[in-house]
């Protein structure tokens, strides 16, 4: 499990660390560098190793090109916890990638390959992460046609491709799959009972949007179906909930999801009632497919059910004077001290756990818009 | 004291900040300064976030903030004395009583306060008692803000209603002013 993230000089983040758990939960308020945070994830596994970093000076903290950007990921060994490995990405004055990674045990270093010596290998992190992305469901994309057979296993980050997923996933898991996104919608949006899959011919539009490689596939459309009604509502007429809904199920249930998950706010537009079944599917993927979850969230019901994990939870604000975000662990940084207080001033602690998403929307715990 | 006193506020709406920050201004001139960290940090937007959160509230601006007091805004939205014990009994409780804890809560909503005040202005000269409580708090926020729906133009209004306000004929009409002037009364004297 990736057990910490040290970050300095990447856009907002000057300099922060946050000790990750299986399940992470970012709370802040808009630009505060909670999706900075997510980037800088991103930008560690990409494929850039002694490269020259084209986009320095815009990554680099106030676009200062005279600061170094460092990214670093710290692993417990699979099987000895008196292991660690820390992989790193360092992008210098003169824009250049190098990535390094040290082997520790019982603090003591056992091994450091650098790229810039040819000796590092850049598969060794991404076989921990797998591909990262940062999921961002987008109703707009969502809602058109798309090609098929296309092999699509992997669900897009904007969840573009979702029809070529339903479709592979109907010919190929059926059972283990597309039987459960159904069943799900099912329970969550009780009118709907069945995912349709229909023909259509790729209009002018379809054309731009797709290239010449694929434009020459099938296209199909999704839509789900009202069966007693004998309804079909194609996903041009669905709402933006349902559709962000269906494409969070696909995320959720792809065959080899990524081992580090990054979503952004799994609850947008989902009405507060299903938000908990959509965060208790998160909470499952990891337990059941033990991959490990960062997302973000602007809802305090969200915030709500990590009431017993105030460790998970991370609160962004900025420093006003520089810019610079500041994160602070739930747990670590707001309950221990403010109960250390209460304790040296003889009166009873806050108990901002009672209700997390309350003491958060009021303010008591930080991350809140000035 | 020889300071101003720091002092926060934890009410449910805009209005009823306005209507503290004017009274404080205009009876209390350089006696109280708004901790302004506080105010930006710790809202509440309705009346179930400060009765759960009153107690919450009140630590940190003592324990954080630093603050003297901490005026607590509650619209009772009811003429029922009953309820309005109800109101007063939870938040004191919540409070444990501490002295830095000061409730302003209007039978109805703040608006009625503001409402006297208007009454006042229209009928300069009038020795009338006119008991506006028993008016829905809708006809209230009616008579103060007309058709407007935007905070900003609505408190624009009740701010206009408050200029030369006057606390005494204020307190001889609404008693859950004078129970709230009352309690500042109290806690200043204790300096």
């Amino acid at each position: 499990m990736l057990k910490r993230v040290s970050i300095q000089n990447f856009k907002s983040l000057k300099d922060v660390t946050l000790d990750l758990q299986k399940v992470n939960l970012l709370i802040g308020p808009n630009n505060s560098g909670k999706t900075n945070f997510l980037k800088a994830l991103e930008y560690m596994v990409k494929d850039n190793t002694n490269q020259a970093e084209l986009e320095y000076k815009r990554l680099s903290f106030n676009q200062n090109a005279e600061s170094q950007i460092k990214i670093q990921f710290e692993y417990d060994h699979d099987q000895d916890y008196k292991v660690n490995i820390v992989f790193e990405t360092k992008i210098n004055e003169s824009s250049e990638i190098s990535k390094s990674y040290w082997i520790y045990q019982d603090k003591e270093l056992v091994s450091h390959k650098r790229s810039d010596r040819g000796a590092y290998d850049t598969n060794e992190l991404k076989s921990r992460t797998g591909e990262l992305k940062i999921y961002k469901p987008d109703s707009n994309r969502i809602d058109k046609p798309g090609p098929v057979g296309t092999g699509e296993e992997v669900v897009n980050a904007d969840a573009s491709n979702i029809v070529g997923f339903l479709d592979l996933m109907l010919s190929r898991y059926r059972r283990n799959i597309f039987d459960q996104i159904e069943l799900y919608i099912h329970q969550c949006i009780p009118e709907f009972d069945e995912i349709k899959l229909d023909d259509v011919q790729p209009n002018d539009n379809l054309k731009k949007i797709y290239s010449e490689d694929k434009i020459n596939n099938s296209f199909k459309r999704f839509g789900l179906a009202n069966g007693k009604q004998n309804i079909t509502f194609w996903s041009n007429e669905l709402s933006e909930g349902t559709l962000y809904f269906l494409a969070l199920l696909c995320i959720i249930h792809q065959p080899n999801p990524p081992k580090l998950l990054l979503l952004e706010e799994p609850e947008k537009g989902i009405h507060p009632r299903r938000i908990k079944e959509v965060v208790n599917f998160i909470f499952r993927l990891a337990d059941e497919k033990d991959i490990q979850v960062i997302m973000t969230t602007h809802s305090p019901i969200v915030l709500d059910m990590f009431k017993d994990m105030p460790e998970s939870v991370f609160i962004f604000d900025k420093n006003n004077d520089e810019g610079a975000t500041k994160v602070k662990n739930l747990q670590r940084d707001v309950i221990e001290p403010d109960t250390k207080r209460s304790e040296d001033l003889g009166i009873e602690p806050p108990h901002y756990t009672d209700s997390l998403g309350d003491s958060w929307t009021v303010g008591f715990l930080g991350g809140v818009p000035k | 004291m020889s300071r101003p006193f720091k002092y926060g506020f934890f009410g449910e709406d805009e209005a009823q900040k306005t209507f503290l920050t004017n009274y404080l201004i205009t009876v209390y001139p350089n006696r109280f300064v708004e901790e302004e960290n506080f105010g930006w940090q710790i809202q509440a937007t309705n009346k179930r976030e400060v009765d759960n959160n009153v107690a919450i509230a009140l630590w940190q601006g003592i324990a954080k903030f630093g603050l003297d007091v901490l005026f607590i805004g509650r619209d009772t939205d009811s003429i029922e004395k009953a309820t309005i014990q109800k109101v007063k009994t939870h938040l004191k409780d919540a409070c444990k009583g501490d002295q830095k804890a000061i409730l302003m809560i209007p039978v109805q909503c703040i608006e009625h306060w503001f409402w006297y005040l208007k009454w006042r202005r229209t009928n300069p000269h009038s020795t009338k008692n006119e008991s506006l409580e028993s008016f829905t708090r809708t006809q209230a926020k009616r008579e103060i803000y007309g058709d407007k729906h935007n905070s900003d133009r609505r408190l624009q209004s009740a701010r206009e209603l408050l200029s030369g306000l006057d606390i005494v004929w204020l307190e001889s009409r609404s008693e859950s002013f004078r129970d709230f002037h009352q309690q500042v009364v109290t806690f200043l004297a204790k300096y």
